[in-house]
């Protein structure tokens, strides 16, 4: 498990006094063998972190640890964890095996079989300089490295991104098949929910230095639903008092509403109402996100309007 | 899984040994190609000489050339200069953001990582120093008529060694301080002359404007280049200095651990994120760029407080440490909107200039307000290193050991010859040129030094009672030269005296000084080098070795008065010269 406690991260700016803070005395729980996806905007601290998980960064304030070690300085917590950042670097005038090589000779649990298997899942020469490379084989060559290193955390940072759907696929269905083999735990970001929708088990959206939201990936999906219903006689929002109601629009004899809770005991007191039209359809993650997040004053669509979403 | 919290790791060292192996083997095949090339073209141009000025005999042999020890191996003299490009592409990481974050993410601490790398890089440099010292030796060793001094060759990889090691340890702070790239070197060089320059602009400060002060000689002993094996390479290579000077040598391994050390500190404190930026934090950017300046802002104190005030030479030197303040702001953030920020820290630069100027007119004020009373003396020292007594000659032995340093006598004549020195700097009549270094060690245990001027020294009579009452004992002299001093340098008919005459001349040279005046005797010791004697006088150049062993060289003019002197060595000269025309002839 992945425990941070009021993790506090800050960078140098121009004025000494106010420091650039990245995050603002964070806490979250990572359990073991799931994914789980970070979201947020640019800026909201999702990189920072994923380096202080991976022991480059050392934490101004609070504690970040791995199985109860911390991870500063720590070569066994750091053994245990891959870290694929966004901005992928490999040595000057390396190949794939010049990296595999250097791969092996700094991380104890390389596995020299894993990597040959990874190589013929993905067609990749692994003689020619790294440098030739276009940006999603790059990405494949980075995934096949970290995967052979055998680590018990894997952390990828906007990793699908320049990656063709095929490839994603693959991509994806190889660290799936990682987490079920041996039980690994997948951190990944995104600025992307609907890349993280399918994929992850636990969602985190991260905002200024902070955790605004995280909950389990389906309870998110099933625990809010979108609702269409119309009545022969006219009504208001007072008829639906019982409901745990997040928002509520109505045109005439037929309104929207957005409810949150148990879908069947929702449904079935709806028919019970004896509607002439009564629909329940199922909200997206993005959707579920910009609901919930709006709940806390987090304008989730005004990113989106920034394109940074 | 093993912890791996150990200082070392073979893995990292291999890494970082691949990592250099570009830079290694390219520097290797330069250093090794010089190392061969001169021995081999030598044995070449050699191999089919002929002595044209001998005649070839079954008996003779040629010509043995012995190797200065400068001369064995180049490459071992001049690679450690190369030394730190070594250190700054092992530790490139750190100025990128990705590559930091790559070798700081793998499971090593930051110690392992700084050790097997520093490793790493001291192997390929020390490894390419040995492979061109031995394979230049071993080809010395095949050339034909060349002695190779072996212990000359050790001498040089040690220096060379020490020498590597410190510029390293220069590189190694600089990188583990700085993020980019124009910072590090920036620093480097800062780091590496900014405490012996400042020691030394104010010892020129106070040769130039406080001269009875005897710091400036203590910055030219201990803060030579001589001191620092990589600036001291510079001399030797100029001048000859000599390699086995130990405490450079020791100096230098002292300084380079340190280095290192404290380097290392520095790295496994170092934030990761830095890579990229100028320095750790905007206030280290700032101490650093002031830092930078500082030497700008000294020399023009320094010009302030000896030369006479002129307007335009100030605007220049203010516009000049501008420029550098600016400047380096501007090449190592490379952002405008910093020179606005940096604006205020000009002040920090200004306090710097101030507290020069402090130090120098504290020493002033403390060197001019220092009396010395006769009665707190307990013995004087005195150290003719110019006009007074020349080291190395005979007279300097002589005061040395026999005069009498606790003489109420002479304490009264040195104590007043410091009053009348001090009372001239005060009266702008002094010059500093003709003085002497004269300690006074006071009976509270503490010592005075202090400059004096020379001509004072002259009027002691007990000094010059001291120095002219003797003359070398024939024991002590194991050559004496005789010549005419003329107006041609190329001319200058000498006598070599053979090891039967010494006695006769001398007995002839002592009984005839002691019988001349004060002022005489004056006339004769005066003659401390030919430049000083008179057209037409003789100059008696006698070698000898004193009772302590110390080789010395004395220069004594012949007096008019040594009538019978001068007609010895008259007769003895110019036979010896009408000798040596007639066998020319």
């Amino acid at each position: 498990m992945i425990c941070a406690k009021d993790l506090t991260m800050t960078f140098q700016s121009a004025d000494p006094q106010k420091p650039f803070v990245a995050l603002d005395h964070l806490h979250c729980q990572i359990p073991k063998g799931c994914i789980y996806g970070l979201v947020g905007t640019n800026g909201a601290g999702k990189s920072t972190l994923m380096r202080l998980i991976a022991g480059v960064y050392r934490p101004v304030g609070g504690s970040i640890e791995i199985d109860g070690m911390p991870v500063w300085e720590n070569p066994t917590a750091k053994a245990r964890v891959m870290y694929i950042p966004d901005d992928l670097y490999f040595l000057p005038q390396s190949s794939l095996s010049k990296m595999a090589d250097f791969y092996r000779s700094v991380y104890p649990n390389f596995s020299r079989e894993r990597y040959r298997k990874l190589m013929r899942t993905f067609v990749l020469d692994e003689k020619a300089p790294l440098s030739s490379f276009s940006k999603g084989m790059r990405r494949q060559a980075a995934t096949i490295l970290g995967l052979s290193t055998m680590p018990d955390y894997l952390l990828f940072d906007e990793t699908f991104d320049g990656l063709d759907p095929v490839m994603r696929k693959l991509v994806k269905q190889v660290i799936y098949n990682d987490i079920l083999e041996r039980k690994t735990t997948a951190i990944i970001t995104s600025h992307s929910l609907r890349e993280l929708e399918d994929t992850c088990d636990q969602l985190a959206l991260l905002h200024k230095g902070g955790i605004v939201f995280e909950s389990d990936v389906q309870n998110l999906k099933t625990a809010m639903f979108k609702v269409q219903i119309a009545f022969d006689h006219p009504f208001d929002q007072s008829v639906f008092a019982d409901f745990d109601i997040v928002s509520y629009e109505q045109a005439g004899s037929v309104c929207n509403m957005i409810l949150r809770g148990d879908r069947e005991k929702n449904e079935q007191k709806l028919r019970a109402m004896h509607p002439l039209l009564c629909d329940l359809l199922p909200l997206n993650l993005e959707e579920v996100f910009l609901w919930e997040t709006e709940a806390l004053g987090y304008r989730f669509d005004e990113a989106c309007e920034k394109g940074e979403t | 899984m093993k912890t791996k919290k150990s200082i070392f790791h073979g893995r990292l060292y291999l890494e970082g040994l691949k990592r250099l192996r570009v830079l290694g083997f390219g520097l290797l095949a330069i250093a090794l190609a010089v190392s061969i090339l001169v021995p081999v073209t030598y044995i070449i141009t050699n191999a089919n000489a002929t002595y044209d000025y001998y005649e070839p005999t079954k008996d003779w042999l040629p010509p043995q050339m012995t190797l200065q020890w400068d001369s064995i191996c180049y490459s071992t003299l001049l690679f450690p200069f190369a030394s730190p490009i070594f250190i700054l592409v092992a530790f490139s990481f750190l100025f990128k953001r990705r590559e930091s974050d790559l070798y700081h993410s793998i499971p090593y601490t930051r110690t392992c990582l700084y050790v097997s790398f520093v490793a790493a890089a001291m192997t390929w440099v020390w490894g390419i120093t040995l492979l061109c010292s031995t394979v230049s030796g071993i080809l010395w060793s095949l050339a034909p008529n060349v002695i190779l001094p072996m212990a000359d060759l050790f001498l040089l990889l040690r220096t060379s060694l020490l020498s590597s090691a410190l510029l390293c340890g220069f590189m190694l702070l600089a990188v583990s301080l700085c993020g980019n790239l124009a910072t590090t070197l920036l620093n480097f060089f800062l780091f590496m002359i900014l405490p012996r320059l400042t020691l030394c602009l104010l010892g020129f400060t106070l040769e130039a404007g406080m001269p009875l002060t005897h710091l400036w000689y203590f910055c030219n002993g201990f803060f030579s280049t001589a001191w620092c094996l990589p600036l001291g390479l510079v001399s030797i290579i100029e001048s000859r200095v000599d390699v086995t000077y130990t405490p450079m040598l020791i100096y230098s391994a002292a300084a380079a651990l340190l280095l290192f050390v404290f380097a290392g500190i520095c790295f496994a404190k170092r934030r990761s994120e830095m890579a990229g930026s100028s320095a750790q934090s905007r206030r280290m950017q700032h101490l650093f760029r002031c830092l930078f300046t500082l030497p700008f802002v000294f020399f023009t104190v320094f010009i302030l407080l000896t030369e006479t005030f002129e307007p335009a030479l100030f605007l220049v030197l203010i516009t000049v440490i501008l420029l550098v303040y600016y400047l380096y702001e501007l090449i190592t953030t490379k952002r405008f909107r910093n020179l606005w920020n940096a604006t205020p820290y000009l002040l920090a630069v200004l306090a710097g200039g101030l507290l020069f100027a402090g130090c120098y007119g504290a020493i002033y004020t403390t060197v001019l307000n220092r009396e010395i009373d006769p009665a707190d003396v307990e013995e004087v020292e005195l150290e003719g290193n110019n006009l007074f007594i020349i080291k190395g000659t005979f007279e300097y032995d002589y005061f040395q050991n026999c005069v009498d340093r606790k003489n109420p006598s002479l304490i009264a004549e040195m104590t007043q010859s410091f009053q009348k020195t001090k009372d001239d700097f005060r009266s702008g009549s002094y010059y500093g040129q003709n003085a002497s270094i004269v300690t006074f060690k006071l009976k509270n245990g503490t010592e005075v030094t202090r400059m004096v001027a020379t001509h004072y020294l002259f009027e002691s009579p007990v000094l010059a009672n001291h120095r002219l009452e003797a003359l070398p004992s024939t024991e002590e002299i194991y050559r004496i030269e005789i010549y005419l001093e003329q107006n041609s340098l190329y001319h200058r008919p000498s006598y070599l005296l053979q090891e039967d005459e010494t006695d006769d001349f001398m007995s002839i040279f002592r009984r005839e000084y002691d019988a001349l005046s004060f002022e005489e005797k004056s006339i004769v010791k005066n003659s401390l080098s030919t430049s000083h004697s008179k057209n037409g006088h003789w100059v008696a150049r006698i070698y000898g070795i004193t009772k302590d062993g110390n080789a010395y060289q004395s220069h004594y003019l012949f007096s008019q008065e040594m009538k019978e002197s001068l007609a010895w060595a008259e007769e003895h000269v110019w036979s010896d010269q009408t000798k040596t025309e007639t066998e020319i002839n």
